[in-house]
């Protein structure tokens, strides 16, 4: 039941329910006085017509409370709910308590009571849609219910503003917001950017900075710190720097002094700093209750468009003779306060740096990685970016590609780049994101023939932390493979219509290189059902070549940009772990679902042979070999060895091991590779992959206790082979699996004995 | 979080108390819903126990504070009776509830029911009685020889049941602080009373405790009262101060005795406002902690000069009582008075709900309008 209490007496007239007119105090009046609400009674009616129609309702509330109470709430409890004809904004709530607890979550008005309560943090316009009188007056009863309980704030939720905007907005340089990095006192040059009805942008930079020609106005800043203050109590803004002085002396700032000093700082630093305008840049300093630290920092600005020799006056600091500043000494300082000077509050957003940007993208942001990144067209534009932005990487753009009209569709890049190199273009857009130190520099080379530019080439790939390939070009993968860069290799592309993405990335200590890892894709390739159609070319167009990277003309923004998305985010995770990885994700086209199809990369072994050749095998075939090996025993077994050849370095790749056709013949001290659909097999494996897998050589078993060594008949296999390869100047190539799972593989002649692997 | 609902059943009680450990304990049961009648108010307690019950078919623990029919009414309809076969097969075919376990007052097993009492006062003594012979399933409050007489009669050996007996002055067992988050302390029946008299008085013989509950290390206490009258209550205090346990007097929320009546404050209904004698007057008011709540289960409380109020024997709730417990007990306290014919309006009343959590006891007041209303409901039937 109410208590005998004070109950302070709202604006406006006392009228009937039949006299009100603004729909939803009709409404909320016409239920309340239905006494269908079990809490809430319609106590009166007002109207008021000053500053446009308002029409007030008086009611009371029984609230649901706790018997421990944090705060003075009672079981019942008096409110008016203003609502104003422009319905801009929530209807105000006020307590006409007159003893209503100075609490968390109130308005700060021009005058303290009543208390305004701040009922939702939800814009206005976003409640309107599902606006009810009964959800209206249950906010109402859960926030003082909540309040009752000191609830309302919850403790993982962040600290309330202590000022709401006022629709202007300040950019200012990330330093001069910051006291430590010298904050203090700066000249800078404001422009306004951006106007609407409902605010003003304004953006400032060092005075120093600013290019000549530019519009805007000189200001002089004065970056200030106050607190420790409790969160909680919204302040409204002050509109005159004397109400900003009265407003800040509660928080342990003195202002006015703080002005004084930095005003006759200024006009003894320079006479033409009298004419600037003023910005005051003050740090509040946070705390949820008394006695806690500082959780949160609220920075904001208040500009005024007097000049500073005009503020100086209002605020005693000098007098103006002959439009000059004469300081007053001595005893006879007057002591104004600023009266009359406005103000404007600007709400402050500080220019972003790389690690505000990795802390924005949900990253601890590190050292920035050394990027060299070799192609910036479609994909790779993409992807450089959206590494950018999340303030990943120190970059060096390596391409000497032209930007053209029609990679408008696809890329980073707009018109205003047509006819500019790729890579300038793309280092130049990567700049432009953060303020302070550049993040990118660019080369316009061709990475396989760079001519004058071969050593600033080399240098970029030997001082790179990571070699980013989106050249989309097997020969530029195989040279970065072969390179002598320390840097770890990570490749990407797209499949040739723009489905797949997939990434190969070496691990850290380039155990496995990249061009091992393009022949396990490869593999994957040949081997997975979900592959199939990696390598299918886009409708009418035909492959030309080994082309498994190419290209269609036409294909889709979307996908590209999901796949740069896919791609920026695996980079990152990718170069988390010090681990290998070989996936490809594929978008099932019209549902524009994602899958994933991977392997894990396999350890790989190098062996030099004889005629100056090269052979990687990798441990996935020395497994197949074996088993198949075990599975036959006590016969000796075989069959053809998959995989590829880089002619120009003399290198082959055994990829894979096929079992025995069915028409060989297999005993316990005999085998005869017979050749039953093995043609079939083999273009099979080679349409699959687009020729990039063909067959290279012969494997077979030898029994227990026998040696991985060539047999009599073993040497007359391989001179065959020889014989037939040497055409094509291929090596012969010849795998004997053994005892232990270890095996021998000779290249080109049979001349000492290799050493065995397993 | 505990919760204790106290069901809208005008002069009758049902008390449900819901553990954090999910324990369900209900004192006393009064189906008295007229489901043809449009004017009815009181909730129909069935239907709200097993909404609440859902799947489950139990409660751990149904007392039965003493054998007055606003106490028990409609319990042969609900409880599945282990003792009585013709109470345990399905009702409107849904299945009975069992009671795990049964609390009652020693009068309950050893009054002797006359022709006034009706067939469930009779079912209920049965399966006490039975229960207790087969000693399982319940627990007799009582001072141990009280029970005496009535077991030599009827051949039952006591001694072999002192486990199923608990004095005033104990906590009953079965429940702790440790594993339930409460304890449940027994001021009533006691012995001095069962000493003196001769002529069995059912609510001053009725069960009355005190519920302590415990969550985050912070109390609050539940006095339940029953039906008793002022004396009992004067000797409740005295004893329980003797015996220097005054804390087993405090009270967060109070079950107020027999609906109302003025007699739980004295003798005299008074004027305007009933003025309680001394002990009750300590209890209410001293024992009362800041912002405690007082339950009336009743009616809605007479207005002065009204038809109820006039009446020359006017039965509870008496007007007098509860402006005393409204201006002399609650507001002092920042407290609460609560009706529970009266809430959360007199219109249309509601179960309510308390709250206890680290904040001590939270009168629920959801308001639940629209669709909200219509979907906690069964709809009206449709063409």
């Amino acid at each position: 039941m109410a208590k005998d209490m004070n109950f302070i007496s709202p604006d406006g007239v006392l009228v009937d329910v039949d006299a009100l007119v603004l729909p939803r105090a009709k409404q909320c009046a016409v239920i309340l006085a239905s006494g269908i609400l079990n809490f809430t009674r319609l106590l009166e009616c007002r109207v008021s017509e000053s500053g446009g129609r308002h029409e007030i309702l008086v009611i009371e509330v029984d609230v649901q409370r706790p018997q421990k109470r944090v705060h003075d709430i009672h079981s019942c409890e008096r409110i008016a709910v203003i609502f104003d004809e422009s319905d801009s904004q929530i209807p105000e709530t006020l307590s006409l308590r007159e003893d209503f607890p100075r609490v968390a979550h109130l308005n700060l008005r021009r005058h303290e009571k009543p208390r305004s309560l701040c009922l939702e943090e939800r814009p206005w316009d976003d409640m309107k849609l599902d606006w009810t009188v009964p959800g209206h007056i249950e906010l109402i009863r859960s926030w003082l219910s909540r309040t009752s309980r000191g609830e309302l704030h919850q403790p993982d939720q962040p600290l309330e503003p202590l000022l709401f905007g006022s629709g202007y907005h300040i950019v200012i340089p990330d330093d001069v917001t910051r006291p430590e990095a010298g904050g203090g006192q700066q000249k800078l040059h404001i422009v306004l950017r951006g106007t609407t009805e409902e605010g003003r942008v304004l953006v400032a930079r060092h005075l120093a900075d600013a290019p000549k020609d530019a519009g805007g106005l000189a200001f002089a800043s004065l970056t200030l710190e106050c607190g420790p203050v409790v969160h909680g109590v919204i302040w409204s803004c002050p509109e005159t720097i004397q109400e900003l002085i009265a407003l800040v002396i509660d928080v342990g700032l003195d202002l006015r002094d703080q002005l004084l000093r930095g005003l006759t700082g200024l006009q003894q630093d320079d006479a033409k700093s009298l004419d600037s305008g003023l910005v005051l840049i003050i740090r509040f300093l946070k705390q949820r209750d008394v006695d806690q630290k500082i959780e949160a920092i609220e920075t904001k600005a208040f500009l005024t468009f007097s000049t500073v020799r005009d503020i100086g006056v209002a605020l005693g600091c000098w007098a103006i003779h002959d439009g000059h500043a004469v300081p007053f000494v001595g005893g006879d300082m007057p002591s104004p306060n600023g009266e009359g000077i406005p103000i404007i509050t600007a709400n402050v957003h500080h220019t972003l740096t790389p690690s505000g940007a990795a802390y924005l993208n949900g990253r601890d942001f590190e050292e920035p990685v050394k990027v060299a990144a070799i192609g910036a067209g479609a994909l790779g534009s993409q992807l450089q970016m959206n590494l950018a932005r999340a303030g990943f990487g120190q970059w060096t753009i390596i391409d000497d590609d032209w930007f053209f009209p029609h990679n408008i569709a696809r890329h980073e890049l707009n018109k205003f780049a047509v006819g500019q190199n790729k890579a300038l273009g793309v280092a130049a857009e990567l700049n432009c994101l953060h303020d302070g130190e550049q993040i990118a520099s660019m080369l316009p080379a061709n990475i396989l023939r760079p001519g004058g530019m071969e050593e600033l080439v080399s240098r970029s790939l030997n001082e790179a932390d990571v070699i980013l390939d989106a050249a989309a070009s097997v020969p530029v993968s195989r040279h970065l493979a072969k390179h002598a860069s320390n840097a770890r290799r990570v490749s990407v592309f797209l499949n040739p219509t723009g489905t797949d993405l997939v990434l190969l990335a070496e691990d850290k200590d380039r155990r496995v290189r990249l061009d091992c890892l393009e022949m396990q894709y490869y593999r994957l390739m040949a081997t997975r059902a979900e592959m199939a159609h990696h390598l299918e070319l886009p409708a009418g167009q035909v492959r030309y070549g080994l082309g498994c990277r190419d290209l269609s003309s036409r294909m889709p923004q979307d996908l590209l940009s999901i796949h740069a998305g896919i791609g920026s985010r695996a980079v990152q995770t990718t170069l988390a772990s010090n681990d290998a990885r070989l996936e490809v994700w594929q978008v099932d086209a019209p549902a524009m679902t994602v899958s994933s199809v991977n392997a894990e990369p396999m350890e790989v072994f190098w062996q030099e042979h004889p005629g100056g050749w090269l052979c990687a095998i990798d441990k996935h075939v020395l497994q197949r070999v074996a088993d198949l090996r075990e599975a036959n025993l006590p016969n000796e077994t075989g069959g053809v060895l998959i995989g590829a050849y880089d002619m120009a370095s003399k290198i082959v790749y055994v990829v894979d091991a096929l079992d025995a056709p069915p028409d060989s013949e297999q005993w316990p001290t005999l085998y005869v590779r017979g050749s039953d659909f093995l043609a079939e097999r083999i273009a099979k494996i080679e349409k699959a992959t687009a020729g990039r897998l063909v067959y290279i050589g012969e494997w077979h078993s030898h029994p227990d206790g026998c040696p991985t060594l060539p047999s009599g008949d073993d040497v007359k296999v391989f001179s065959w082979l020889t014989q037939h390869l040497a055409v094509e100047s291929k090596p012969a190539l010849m795998l004997i699996a053994g005892q232990h799972r270890a095996s021998r593989l000779f290249l080109w002649e049979i001349a000492d004995k290799p050493e065995e692997l397993s | 979080m505990p919760k204790i609902t106290f069901f809208n059943l005008a002069n009758a009680d049902s008390i449900r108390v819901d553990l954090a450990s999910g324990k369900k304990i209900l004192f006393d049961f009064a189906d008295r819903h007229a489901p043809d009648d449009d004017k009815e108010l009181r909730c129909d307690l069935p239907a709200e126990l097993r909404k609440d019950l859902g799947k489950r078919k139990n409660f751990d623990v149904v007392a039965f504070t003493h054998l007055d029919n606003d106490h028990y009414d409609g319990a042969t309809d609900f409880f599945y009776f282990e003792h009585i076969k013709k109470y345990q097969g399905d009702v409107d075919g849904k299945p009975r509830i069992k009671m795990d376990m049964l609390w009652v007052p020693a009068a309950v097993i050893t009054e002797s029911l006359g022709h006034g009492d009706d067939v469930e006062a009779k079912a209920i003594q049965k399966e006490a009685r039975e229960r207790f012979k087969a000693k399982a399933g319940i627990r007799v409050f009582s001072r141990p020889g009280r029970l005496q007489e009535w077991c030599d009669e009827n051949g039952v050996n006591l001694d072999e049941r002192m486990g199923l007996v608990t004095d005033a002055g104990h906590v009953a067992p079965g429940f702790s602080r440790e594993d339930d988050g409460v304890e449940f302390f027994v001021h009533s029946p006691f012995a001095k009373r069962q000493d003196e008299n001769t002529v069995e008085d059912r609510n001053n013989d009725a069960l009355v405790m005190q519920a302590t509950f415990v969550v985050d290390d912070v109390e609050t206490k539940l006095f339940l009262a029953s039906d008793i009258e002022y004396g009992i209550i004067e000797d409740i205090v005295e004893i329980t101060e003797n015996r220097d346990r005054k804390e087993r007097l405090e009270w967060d929320i109070f079950k107020l005795p027999h609906h109302c009546s003025y007699k739980a404050l004295g003798l005299d209904k008074g004027e305007n406002k009933t003025v309680p004698v001394p002990n009750v007057k300590k209890l209410f008011e001293t024992y009362g902690n800041d912002g405690g709540v007082v339950v009336s289960t009743s009616e809605t409380i007479p207005v002065k000069g009204d038809d109820r109020d006039n009446q020359k024997h006017a039965n509870p709730p008496h007007r007098q009582a509860a402006a005393y417990y409204s201006q002399e007990v609650a507001d002092p306290k920042d407290g609460e008075f609560k009706v529970t014919m009266e809430h959360p309006s007199a219109k249309k009343p509601e179960p309510l709900v308390i709250e206890i959590d680290e904040a001590k006891a939270t009168v629920v007041l959801a308001e639940i309008t629209g669709a909200a209303a219509v979907i906690s409901k069964t709809a009206p039937r449709a063409g």
